[in-house]
């Protein structure tokens, strides 16, 4: 996990690949909207685009301090 | 306090709806194609106030979901909730009519209607409005009016009064999320 100073100054990008979790495992997601400080305390939150399966590709809402950027290999 | 997301619609959303209204100022006079230029004004003025409707509720909504998501203990279950609460969202994709209003917010836990009208008995005329505005958004972003709206009656007058019953809406829609975040976690969140 980035470290609590590196999320006051990083901010996440529409584009960014990050790690969430579904069903259990880790999937690479790609940050596809960014919503704004809206969270608690003015945290950041994403939008993110993440593979179910094969067909389908689910979208939903994420805080930026909870992810974790996707190593480039899998970006 | 207030939502950060009132506060933005207070703000900067109120601030581009102004320019709007500058704009059908500005075309004083009584030059002949005045009229028909005002009605496309009006109708714009009409999408671009669900628009930055629809984006107050929208943030509104994902704010509420992170104050409520925060409360839980079990940190690997917070994701699952988020993203359970904010997929599919009607608001994501829609106008903000009160059916899509009524089924994000509840999915909450909210009795999210019968909530706000009994902030203010005045609601239920405004809820009407905002339904009427959302028909009209639609009829004007498909041009395609049907028999029962006429375009020549869609005057700045409608369209302030359906404004304000979004200004009004907004300030309950923001109390009454916050007082059921209170209920739910025991912690007013703004």
């Amino acid at each position: 996990m980035p470290s609590r100073k590196k999320n006051k100054t990083t901010r996440l990008r529409v584009g960014d690949k990050v790690i969430v979790l579904m069903g259990g495992r880790e999937v690479v997601a790609t940050v596809v909207e960014d919503r704004g400080l809206i969270g608690v305390s003015g945290r950041q939150i994403v939008r993110v685009e993440a593979p179910v399966d094969l067909t389908y590709v689910a979208d939903f809402e994420l805080p930026a301090d909870q992810l974790r950027p996707a190593p480039m290999s899998a970006a | 306090m207030s939502s950060r997301s009132l506060q933005s619609w207070a703000t900067s959303a109120a601030g581009a709806l102004d320019q709007v209204e500058a704009a059908h100022t500005a075309l004083g006079g009584i030059a002949r194609g005045r009229r028909y230029t005002t009605l496309q004004v009006n109708q714009s003025y009409v999408v671009l106030l669900s628009s930055h409707f629809q984006a107050f509720c929208r943030d509104l909504h994902s704010e509420a979901v992170d104050h409520l998501v925060s409360s839980v203990q079990a940190v690997a279950l917070r994701q699952v909730f988020q993203a359970d609460l904010t997929r599919g969202r009607k608001l994501d994709h829609g106008n903000p009519n009160p059916g899509h209003l009524g089924n994000d917010f509840g999915r909450l836990g909210m009795a999210f209607w019968p909530d706000t009208n009994a902030v203010d008995t005045r609601n239920a005329t405004r809820q009407a409005n905002l339904d009427k505005m959302n028909k009209w958004r639609n009829a004007i972003a498909h041009q395609d009016f049907g028999p029962d709206l006429d375009p020549r009656t869609l005057t700045l007058a409608v369209v302030r009064r359906w404004r304000s019953s979004c200004n009004a809406l907004s300030v309950h829609f923001d109390r009454v999320v916050s007082n059921h975040i209170l209920a739910v976690t025991g912690t007013r969140p703004w």
